[in-house]
């Protein structure tokens, strides 16, 4: 090949390449100013409306320019009002809602959950669940039920959650059955704030006539127990016996929360030494919450249990049923060996949350020594404070 | 005028918490993290501070902390800002010495409803 065209070639290629490479840093440097430019657009259009939608959520009357502004300014008018959306409740959270509603963005937002971009999908729930608007409902049923993006049901599920409607609470009970569920601590709290809407929900799945029951029906009994459903008791107490361990600890859990003296001969039963340890500890631990002195003896027999928190929680329970409780605490701690140690324990520990000199170790701690939280008594809490 | 000093490093809930307290007659000032706070009171103490828990910098526990362990400024009102998932700093703030708190997302009604309670209750101690 002749020298001369390997030159020409190379001479086209270098000013190939550098227009290239100038267009590119054009194309750079044009884009940055225009970004900038749309910014302090959008800042400043949203310096304009943001006292009026200040005005709304201190409960003024939205003046109709909110609801009727288009293009540029209304994308800014509902980033500003999302934007406060996410920081309040109550009244000025319904103005705000009511702002978005009339301005017809929920059907935008609609538009977007069908968003081939997962991302948008999310982005677009978590906008329905800030207005909890009843028209959003069935939609957000869908994608906790149906989407194939664990995120966007992660959003979805927590805007289930606002829109405080019975529906709702079977739709995020179900969703447990998936193969690859919600995170349960997610469908937990979104169950919470529905809180009495969902409970209708809540009694059906732990009488376990639907079908994937156990995760709903542990999850139903911790639910009811925190939103302190009193009425759902004898269904707790019918779980009590269930096959599946992890529904029985929840429903015994559940009863304790809930301190109906009825539960406790139940409750009571699961102390036995033949029932899985982890459920005879948080029976024991129920059983205190309850504080019916009736059970002081069965708490008392397991003192001596092999399973430190089994007798861990039983010393403490018999220190909240008052002076039944207390005598037998007294009478196991004059004895030898670990269920008198952890009959010490308790007795230390109730005395000192009665303001009182505890008689056991802890007082030759407290009485001689001079930093008593770095010896004797940290052996107390440290080893009994988590359980407890 | 009973002053109030908010302090949140979030404006979006600066602005809010001050056009609520300005229209319910209270003269506000503002700061956007713990430093700041501090400096606003010492500059002259305000009748109540609402104090956001987690902000950049110096916490807004630590803040208190630092306000109740100096008698100048330990009897100022304080009234904790704090998101859901913080609920367990409460109990921290109310050993060091808070007088009330507020759960974000908050109402802004209910916001100064407890604002002026913790200022009557001051007042008539």
């Amino acid at each position: 090949m002749p020298s001369f065209i390997t030159a020409r070639f190379l001479i086209a290629a270098i000013i190939v390449g550098s227009a290239l490479a100038y267009t590119l840093l054009l194309v750079t440097v044009v884009g940055r100013v225009l970004r900038g430019i749309l910014a302090d657009r959008r800042a400043r259009a949203e310096r304009q409306i943001r006292p009026m939608v200040l005005a709304v959520a201190g409960g003024e009357p939205a003046p109709p320019q909110l609801i009727s502004l288009r293009g540029a300014r209304g994308r800014a008018t509902e980033r500003v009002i999302f934007g406060y959306l996410a920081q309040v409740r109550g009244e000025a959270a319904d103005l705000l809602a009511d702002v978005l509603q009339r301005r017809g963005a929920v059907e935008a937002i609609l538009r977007r959950t069908h968003s081939s971009w997962s991302h948008r999908r999310a982005a677009a729930a978590g906008r329905l669940g800030l207005i909890a608007s009843p028209q959003a409902e069935h939609r957000l049923v869908e994608l906790v039920t149906g989407d194939h993006s664990l995120e966007v049901r992660i959003v979805a599920t927590r805007a289930l959650g606002k829109t405080g409607s019975a529906v709702a609470g079977v739709t995020l009970l179900r969703s447990l059955s998936r193969a690859d569920p919600v995170p349960e601590g997610i469908v937990a709290s979104a169950l919470l704030e529905l809180g009495p809407e969902a409970v209708p929900a809540l009694r059906e799945a732990l009488s376990g006539q639907r079908a994937g029951g156990r995760r709903q029906r542990t999850m139903a009994a911790n639910v009811l127990g925190l939103l302190d459903e009193m009425p759902a008791w004898q269904g707790l107490v019918a779980n009590v016996t269930s096959g599946d361990l992890e529904v029985r600890a929840s429903a015994v859990r559940a009863l304790g929360r809930l301190g109906l003296p009825q539960a406790a001969a139940p409750i009571a039963a699961c102390l036995r030494s033949g029932e899985d340890p982890a459920l005879r500890a948080v029976a024991a631990r129920a059983l205190g919450r309850i504080g019916d002195p009736h059970t002081a003896p069965a708490l008392a027999a397991c003192l001596d249990d092999p399973h430190y928190w089994v007798a861990h929680n039983a010393a403490g329970a018999l220190a909240a049923l008052g002076s039944a409780g207390a005598a037998e605490l007294a009478h196991a701690a004059r004895g030898q060996g670990r269920g008198a140690a952890h009959a010490r324990e308790a007795l230390d520990r109730r005395a000192l949350s009665r303001g009182e000199l505890p008689a056991g170790p802890a007082a030759a701690v407290l009485t001689s020594g001079p930093a008593p939280d770095a010896a004797g008594l940290a052996v107390g809490s440290a080893r009994g404070g988590r359980g407890w | 005028m009973t002053s109030v000093l908010v302090v949140d490093d979030d404006p979006d809930v600066c602005d809010l918490v001050t056009y609520k307290l300005e229209q319910s007659g209270f003269e506000v000032r503002r700061a956007s993290d713990g430093d700041g706070a501090l400096r606003e009171v010492a500059r002259r103490a305000p009748d109540l501070v609402l104090l956001d828990i987690m902000m950049p910098g110096i916490s807004g526990l630590e803040v208190l902390e630092r306000w109740r362990s100096d008698q100048a400024t330990a009897g100022i009102p304080v009234v904790l800002l704090t998101a859901k998932a913080q609920e367990n700093d409460v109990e921290r703030g109310f050993e060091l010495g808070a007088d009330d708190y507020v759960v974000k997302p908050f109402s802004p009604r209910e916001l100064v409803r407890r604002v002026t309670a913790v200022l009557s209750r001051r007042q008539s101690a």
